[in-house]
């Protein structure tokens, strides 16, 4: 085998597209999104546990989730992270790097919200930190009607 | 209520970019440079491996030696594909005409089989054992697509 210096690279582009079916829970929730500014839950009627984002079941009870509660677009940092390889966003899309992401855990819900955050200081984000939800002036009923969420407390 | 209110739409660009490495760089530069299509021959059972590979995958030895193979070869088997995903529309730009037919074809002086688009035949006239030979693209760039695809090879009959 001859040594060869020159070393090649295969280059291959590929666009995904895809199309799914919200369902009667996701459905009812991004409506309420876009027309109210609101976030809604599905309460469990057995464990009273409050789903958000909703789903059709509770994974404890297996109990079919149909009671609504209203849910604040204030919460809670549990975890989070700062990403800073260019990277597409859970949209497929290219986003700006660094950003911010956490599971946020909104006020009435027991669950946590994968979200974007404003802050991208490693030094200023902790757990527990409390967010608000910054609304898109022009909402498409998606999460993307959420830019992200900043930070409440006067940070140090 | 709207169709569109109970779907969730996207769309996702990946990109790849991955080493050619040492013998595969080879290879496309032969492609590129000189419109010849290079394997690499086990040093063992002596196995012609095209697209050329560093080792072969029987005997897990290194390959022996460079071998330059035909740019005709015969039909193993093929796939018309009528309904094209975005993926490989792409593809399409290189044939003169559709539909996209993927071939594998065993190269003469080859031991195993390439996977490569067929063009310039119409699908209902593609059969296993047909005689092909590859088209060069005129620009080349060093890669698989440098050939552009396989045509059917016109046999000069004897009179």
């Amino acid at each position: 085998m001859t040594p060869d210096t020159e070393h090649l690279r295969v280059q291959i582009g590929m666009n995904l597209s895809w199309r799914y079916a919200k369902g009667r829970q996701f459905t009812h929730f991004f409506k309420t999104l876009r027309e109210e500014r609101r976030f809604l839950g599905l309460r469990c009627s057995e464990c009273r546990r409050v789903y958000l984002p909703p789903r059709p079941t509770c994974g404890n009870c297996y109990a079919e989730l149909t009671e609504w509660v209203k849910v604040q677009d204030t919460g809670t940092v549990r975890a989070f992270t700062v990403v800073y390889l260019p990277i597409l966003d859970a949209a497929g899309q290219p986003r700006s790097v660094p950003y911010g992401m956490a599971l946020i855990q909104l006020d009435g819900a027991d669950t946590t919200l994968n979200h974007y955050l404003a802050e991208t200081d490693l030094s200023k984000l902790r757990i527990g930190l409390r967010v608000q939800a910054v609304w898109r002036r022009e909402r498409q009923g998606n999460m993307g009607d959420i830019l992200h969420f900043r930070v409440l407390e006067k940070l140090q | 209520m709207r169709k569109e209110d109970q779907a969730v739409t996207g769309q996702i660009s990946l990109t790849f970019s991955y080493a050619a490495g040492q013998t595969g760089s080879r290879f496309f530069a032969e492609l590129r440079d000189h419109r010849r299509i290079i394997g690499t021959s086990c040093s063992e059972c002596h196995r012609v491996l095209v697209p050329a590979r560093q080792f072969c995958s029987h005997c897990v030895a290194a390959a022996g030696g460079w071998v330059e193979v035909s740019p005709r070869g015969t039909l193993v088997s093929y796939t018309v594909i009528p309904q094209v995903q975005p993926h490989q529309k792409h593809l399409l730009s290189h044939l003169p005409t559709g539909p996209l037919i993927y071939g594998l074809i065993r190269l003469e002086g080859a031991d195993t089989n390439l996977v490569h688009l067929l063009g310039e035949i119409p699908p209902e006239t593609v059969r296993i054992g047909m005689r092909v030979q590859a088209v060069f693209r005129e620009k080349r760039e060093g890669n698989i697509l440098d050939i552009t695809y396989f045509k059917p090879v016109i046999e000069q009959r004897a009179l």
